[in-house]
């Protein structure tokens, strides 16, 4: 089974949950940026979550099935059209052989994901799928997909299979589909967590992070979003050591404009800490397109983990609900 | 040693201030009994020069663990009871390995040795001798996969980065870099003065650990001819 490229779209990558354990050897986790919106794709065609997918960004690929293929697309918002019709994100369809899926332009928020039943079947490399673009490795030839590839796609569910057989056309009924009930646009809290350098920036810089607006800039990507606003100084100047940093790690370089470090970011960073995203917030990070608007709210680590824990027990639901729904549509 | 959190997923072990082989040794010693024990949730570690970060998944530390306080103070509970058995339990390890890379200084390999030589007013052949003396200390790997970070270089060789930094930088170039030196596993962009070039490679993806050094090793370059070079490569 595959998939056959026809337009690339902007950034489209193989990606799964990512790459975690080989950090100490300089190996980055990587994975999507988004992973509630792509495990919600997984979901909906029956796949482990765990499952490899195509991520993009901006603009969504083209792609010809070259066999029948249960698909979903889910994240920013978009019009995908399969062979000239317009389908709905957050709900799996039938494409039959021979078929083009248009995802084309995002409306809003940056990152989409196409997943078809089966997962993305590229090798797997160090414990995972995700395209390590720096090392050339992981994903699909580990670099972005462009016209002609033809993506390897793994053997389908018993659940996908029965769902495949049990419909003529390509539609699962109209009226129902699933989403994380997101809005990107207008001003967004990032909650953060003060790191232990935070002391150390002046005064003036700390209330400026805290209350003034930051816009997320066009030079922002996978590897980190570059903000600007007002510039945060230190006291007095730091000898930095490189050390471990991790997603959400907000770095200020000599410039003073902050950095936030995103899944593609390297395992070592050297530059002072001011704060730490809350995990919670990242996947809605992740969707934030270039100029948006930010406020950093801070938060305990105990109200981050509480956040997550509450995150997590909306995501078994959602996840519960998706399910029933499959199960309801086989005879 | 001191406990820091580090966001709501890891938490930072710190050793230390300075770079030192001592905050090495024991940042080895803390993890190989942490080896041994582990904890519910826990994901990866990686240590630096003078901490090592622990990463974890509250919702299993929780989970595997109690309900009734943060995830992160469990970590550093138990961190923190493995810390006072440290010195007790764990014996000192082994010796330090001594790993040999093979360098062919100069020439297109190195293309920055004249310009480092000269402005340090050393010969290139005093350069490469004082180069390859020491046995540098791996204190850490990160930036690329494979990459090590270097302690021990002389401090008369410390150089400056270049002003432009060159597109591409080919797979086993040694190169100096402020007082850091070190050597790229794998074709990128840098910055670095590119003093010469190793046949073997860093990042080795199909061994397990998947790379030639690990922190705590000790390496030692030893100058080789082209012909050396091109004989090394050949035999892999």
């Amino acid at each position: 089974m595959a998939l056959t490229i026809l337009e690339k779209g902007f950034a489209a990558t193989v990606q799964d949950l990512g790459r975690s354990g080989y950090q100490r050897f300089g190996i980055i986790v990587g994975g999507v940026m988004d992973p509630p919106a792509a495990k919600l794709a997984n979901w909906l065609v029956a796949n482990p979550e765990t499952a490899a997918l195509i991520e993009f960004s901006f603009m969504g690929p083209s792609v010809l099935f070259t066999d029948d293929t249960l698909f979903a697309v889910t994240g920013a918002d978009c019009c995908p059209e399969l062979n000239g019709r317009k389908i709905h994100t957050g709900k799996p369809y039938l494409a039959r052989v021979g078929q083009i899926l248009a995802i084309r332009g995002l409306v809003s928020g940056s990152r989409g994901y196409l997943a078809v039943s089966g997962g993305v079947d590229t090798p797997v490399w160090f414990g995972s799928r995700s395209t390590y673009m720096r090392a050339g490795m992981g994903g699909y030839k580990g670099r972005l997909l462009v016209e002609h590839d033809r993506i390897p796609v793994g053997k389908p569910s018993r659940l996908a299979e029965k769902l495949m057989g049990s419909i003529t056309g390509s539609d699962f009924g109209e009226r129902w589909f699933f989403s994380l009930r997101r809005i990107y646009h207008g001003i967004h809290t990032i909650r953060v967590m003060p790191d232990t350098l935070w002391a150390r920036f002046t005064e003036q810089s700390r209330t400026a992070f805290l209350n003034e607006e930051y816009q997320v800039t066009a030079s922002s990507d996978r590897m980190g979003y570059r903000l600007e606003g007002e510039a945060l100084a230190l006291s007095e100047p730091l000898e930095m050591y490189s050390e471990a940093v991790t997603n959400g790690s907000i770095q200020v370089p000599p410039g003073g404009q902050p950095i936030i470090l995103m899944t593609d970011h390297q395992s070592t960073g050297g530059y002072p800490r001011i704060a730490q995203v809350a995990s919670v917030d990242l996947p809605l990070l992740a969707q934030l397109p270039p100029n948006s608007r930010i406020i950093f709210q801070k938060i305990s680590v105990e109200e981050a983990e509480n956040l997550l824990l509450r995150k997590q027990d909306y995501l078994k639901v959602l996840r519960k609900r998706v399910t029933q729904k499959l199960e309801s549509l086989v005879p | 040693m001191t406990i820091e959190p580090f966001g709501d997923q890891a938490v930072r072990v710190i050793f230390g201030d300075r770079i030192a082989p001592s905050v090495q040794q024991e940042i080895s010693r803390f993890i190989r009994l942490f080896d041994q024990k582990s904890f519910n949730g826990f994901i990866e570690y990686v240590p630096s020069y003078t901490n090592i970060v622990f990463y974890y998944n509250p919702l299993e530390v929780i989970e595997g663990g109690r309900k009734d306080t943060s995830a992160q103070s469990q970590v550093i509970d138990f961190l923190t009871g493995l810390s006072r058995c440290t010195f007790e339990s764990v014996d000192q390890g082994s010796p330090r390995r001594v790993i040999h890379i093979p360098v062919c200084y100069g020439g297109d390999f190195g293309p920055d040795l004249d310009e480092v030589a000269d402005l340090h007013h050393l010969s290139a052949s005093e350069l490469i001798h004082r180069h390859s003396a020491p046995e540098y200390l791996v204190y850490m790997l990160g930036f690329a996969p494979g990459f090590p970070f270097l302690g021990g270089l002389p401090e008369e060789l410390a150089t400056p980065r270049r002003a432009t930094p060159r597109l591409k930088i080919a797979a086993g170039s040694v190169g100096i870099a402020g007082r850091q030196t070190g050597a790229y596993p794998l074709d990128s962009p840098g910055g670095w003065q590119i003093i010469g070039r190793t046949p073997v490679p860093l990042f080795t993806p199909e061994t397990d650990p998947p790379t030639l050094l690990q922190a705590g090793d000790l390496v030692k370059f030893d100058p080789i001819s082209e012909r050396e070079f091109e004989r090394i490569k050949g035999t892999r």
